[in-house]
């Protein structure tokens, strides 16, 4: 191959791949404020600190937070220091190889006060993938952390061992 | 015994100087044929980056972070680039004719095979860090994903397969190996790589990320590999069969030319059609019992005419034997033309043709068809025995007719000469140098054609002559 | 906000934002679907049907509907589930729990509930308002019922979890043949219905079930055998599954 060719080559293969470089990181950003929760390695990425399900219950009546009739959920939450932007956005779904993440943040006068991330994990499955029940070692089974848990699913219990069953006990302490 | 024949006497009645115009022709076909081959170098390493750019494209430049992210995307790229390049080679085997006009024959089949090469270790780091990526970030054994990943899907067991088709493909192509396996049994095994293809193509549609989420990418590599399986099927199928039905080749004539060597002349409509030029060989197949299911690469040993084609063929034993005996009006089916070995390749004004055994074949129809400059050409015949000096009178009388010098050197083979590399020449002349016979060696277009060994001594004769290997065209043939 | 009631012979939970007069509404539902099916009650329609004072094409409409629900089960889930006892009893509690559980959660939804459960004896039925956190449903380990084997998150697309197992009320399911290995099976699904139904058969049914349904219906399933092996689908694997 000639010097001319040999050059034509590496200028054709650097644009090349320069394109598709910034085409890939040109995609990364529009899901803002997501990079990090978009290359997570578990499925069940979970929030960051402070939402807990009782602060739904405020938003039960009316949504307060969506004061700004205009602000409909846009991909880029684009927060201005001067106006202050204040509702919940959901960011664009993300898809990496895993699965689908979608982010919502909550802002206040500007500020965010809230993220969290939520990862669907039954979407849609292709055709060809059956999702089989495989033979499972006690140890490559998801732990369940008791934290999180609000109900408890077990074989049918009866009205009297209800009484010293788990789900009475979530019961109890109002979750 | 050595024999200068004729040498033109007279020089030749006044004429307007033939060689500006050959020369200029000859460059201008040299610089076509030149663009050709870069468009198609071009093409193919590009098409490497284009792989890697869809990757970056998908965000791929962003899954480094962690390791097994970078292990998972390693055997990723792995994947797609030896992807392409298997592409590529089945383009390259797929006999297409730009390719096999501007390449030739010896040089795509040793592309395809440097191509190989590295598309079995792309695919085994595909394997074993695609796995381990996936297999790290959920703390198991490889050995544990990889059977996760076996009762997941059956695309994936196809997979499997065929990457051990694969191997067993590139094991029997390693030198050693072909040469303890009878052709035939190579042959077919190499076959099988079309089954491999087929059984990978699956999982990389259900088990990719990049192929199932960009829609881009998904139709990129599935018109690509339509493509690629048309071109197989219309050039290495489509096209030799109707050539064969349109042509009707019959055989025609079959002349003794010595015991052990025939002319076989095959007649049949609109062979100009065929586009063969003289020096290019067809794959024939005689339709007779016990001769159809050999394929033999034979070259023309004439210029075509508008009906007849000629081939020269020596028994050899095999399927050669059983050719001695074929009775005229057998049907022929023909793949081809095919091959540089003809007026097509040449450069330059001078030329010089270098043929041992049957050999000597192309190099006679050559003789016919290319331009020669008188006492600017030298035809060069090399044989154990007078015997073997094949269709000499023919080449004789054209040598005489067309200007150029006969050398015939006859007699066995000097191992080593004094500098210890092994030549070509006659005992008795074992420091015979090229350039005694044409002294324009080093400027000449040079057409070698003859078994294996005779034309590497032959070639690394040339190169230590100082004759590029722009200039130097051979033709090596599967005995 | 949380409260729970006893009906069909269990209790049931209801949690999330549960309005007013709803949770009152619920316990209505239950309690009707009870009255007619229980077979634990003598003056009610099943038990009539059972003792043969009452002829199945003489009952109403919704008896009818429930016995052509199971039936149809039935088929699907090529004879594992089914509401014949073995003694010829018509025994349609299986479909009828998570019919109740079902009927509950339109109850809250028109009463404009937006994020609520529903626990009736372990099968639970969840709705998840769009920006809170999802609900996450701890499994119980069968080899101990004061620990978790796991647990799943339910949303949009697989709204239902319900296990079936023989810690709890003894052997009281069924079996088909000799194939009695499971001893909890949990399946998720986009209903409850399905899930219940699932859950039942499969453990009746077996492996052979379990390949069946898994092949079938778009669920998730863990299963433990009495020896203590595990069957489960990638929600409840850590091992990753491969991408799509």
């Amino acid at each position: 191959m000639s010097t001319r060719s040999k050059t034509a080559v590496l200028l054709a293969s650097a644009g090349v791949l320069a394109a598709g470089w910034q085409i890939g990181t040109a995609q990364g950003q529009t899901t803002a404020l997501s990079t990090d929760t978009a290359t997570t390695t578990t499925e069940t990425t979970t929030a960051t600190p402070t939402a807990t399900p009782t602060t739904t219950t405020p938003t039960t009546t009316a949504p307060t937070t969506t004061a700004t009739a205009e602000t409909t959920p846009t991909t880029s939450a684009s927060a201005s220091t001067s106006g202050g932007a204040t509702g919940t956005f959901t960011g664009a779904t993300a898809s990496n190889r895993f699965g689908t993440v979608t982010v919502t943040v909550t802002l206040k006068a500007g500020s965010i006060t809230d993220v969290s991330a939520k990862a669907t994990i039954y979407e849609q499955k292709s055709a060809r993938y059956v999702n089989m029940a495989l033979p499972t070692l006690k140890s490559e089974v998801i732990a369940a952390d008791s934290a999180d848990v609000s109900n408890v699913s077990g074989a049918t219990y009866t009205t009297s061992s209800y009484l010293t069953s788990l789900q009475s006990a979530l019961d109890k302490a109002g979750r | 015994m050595t024999t200068l024949h004729d040498r033109p006497r007279t020089a030749p009645v006044a004429q307007p100087d033939p060689r500006p115009s050959i020369a200029q022709r000859y460059a201008a076909q040299a610089r076509a044929r030149n663009w050709r081959a870069d468009g198609l170098e071009f093409v193919g390493w590009v098409s490497m980056a284009v792989s890697v750019a869809l990757f970056l494209a998908d965000g791929g430049a962003a899954q480094f972070g962690t390791i097994s992210d970078a292990f998972s995307s390693v055997g990723i790229l792995a994947g797609l680039t030896s992807t392409n390049a298997l592409l590529l080679m089945l383009l390259l085997a797929a006999r297409i004719p730009v390719i096999d006009a501007t390449l030739g024959q010896p040089r795509a089949t040793s592309l395809h095979a440097k191509l190989g090469q590295w598309v079995v270790i792309g695919l085994v780091i595909h394997t074993m860090f695609l796995i381990a990526g996936y297999a790290m970030s959920a703390s198991a054994t490889w050995l544990a994903q990889f059977l996760y990943f076996w009762g997941a899907t059956a695309d994936f067991g196809w997979a499997v397969l065929g990457m051990v088709l694969f191997l067993v493909i590139s094991f029997t192509s390693v030198a050693a190996a072909r040469k303890k396996l009878p052709y035939e049994v190579w042959h077919a095994i190499h076959l099988a790589s079309y089954v491999a293809v087929g059984a990978s193509i699956p999982h990389m549609f259900s088990m990719s990320g990049l192929f199932a989420t960009n829609a881009a990418a998904r139709w990129y590599w599935i018109v690509l590999l339509a493509l690629t399986g048309l071109a197989l099927l219309v050039f290495r199928l489509g096209i030799p069969l109707l050539s064969t039905l349109d042509s009707r080749l019959t055989v025609s004539r079959v002349t003794q030319v010595t015991p052990d060597v025939i002319n076989i002349e095959v007649t049949g409509r609109r062979v100009a059609d065929l586009g063969a030029r003289a020096g290019q060989y067809f794959h024939w197949r005689f339709l007779a019992p016990g001769l159809w299911w050999h394929q033999h690469p034979f070259s023309i040993s004439a210029a075509p005419t508008a009906n007849t084609l000629r081939i020269t063929v020596r028994n050899l034993g095999k399927g050669t034997a059983a050719l001695m005996n074929v009775r005229p009006g057998t049907l022929v089916a023909i793949e081809g033309p095919y091959g540089t070995f003809s007026d097509a390749a040449r450069t330059t004004p001078e030329v010089v043709m270098i043929g041992a055994g049957v050999g000597i074949a192309p190099i006679r129809a050559l003789l016919e068809e290319t331009a020669i400059i008188p006492g600017r050409a030298a035809v060069v015949l090399r044989a154990s025995r007078p015997e073997e000096l094949y269709l000499l009178h023919e080449i004789t009388e054209l040598c005489r007719r067309r200007g150029a010098a006969l050398i015939t050197l006859v007699g066995p083979r000097a191992r080593i000469d004094l500098q210890g590399t092994t030549r070509w020449v006659p005992q008795h002349q074992a420091n015979l140098s090229l350039t005694q016979i044409a002294p324009y060696l080093a400027e000449a277009d040079v057409f070698v054609c003859g078994p294996d060994g005779f034309t590497d001594a032959v070639i690394a004769d040339l190169k230590g002559h100082g004759v590029p290997d722009s200039r130097i065209h051979e033709e090596r043939f599967v005995w | 906000m949380n409260h729970h009631f006893v009906s069909m012979g269990t209790v049931v939970s209801l949690s999330g934002d549960l309005p007013e007069r709803a949770t009152s509404a619920v316990e209505n539902a239950f309690a009707d679907l009870d009255e007619r099916f229980s077979l634990y009650r003598p003056e009610s329609e099943a038990s009539a049907i059972a003792r043969g004072d009452l002829p199945l094409t003489r009952a109403s409409q919704e008896m009818r509907g429930a016995y052509e629900l199971a039936q149809s089960w039935r088929v699907a889930t090529e004879g594992a589930f089914t509401p014949q006892r073995p003694d010829g009893v018509l025994d349609l509690s299986g479909v009828v729990k998570a019919m109740a559980i079902e009927r509950a959660g339109t109850v809250l939804d028109e009463f404009g509930a937006t994020h609520w459960s529903v626990n009736a004896g372990g099968d639970v039925l969840t709705r998840s308002a769009g920006d809170a956190a999802p609900w996450v449903i701890g499994i119980v380990d069968p080899s101990d019922r004061d620990a978790l084997l796991t647990q799943c998150r339910l949303g949009p697309d697989a709204r239902a979890v319900a296990t079936s197992g023989i810690a709890e009320r003894g052997e009281h399911i069924w079996r088909i043949g000799a194939d009695d290995t499971f001893a909890q099976v949990s399946v998720v699904a986009p209903d409850i219905i399905t899930a219940d139904v699932l859950a039942t058969a499969i453990l009746a049914g077996g492996r052979h079930c379990l390949e069946l349904a898994c092949r079938t219906w778009s669920i998730e399933v863990i299963a433990v055998t009495r020896s203590g092996s595990i069957f489960a689908t990638d929600a409840f694997r850590t091992t990753r599954p491969a991408t799509r």
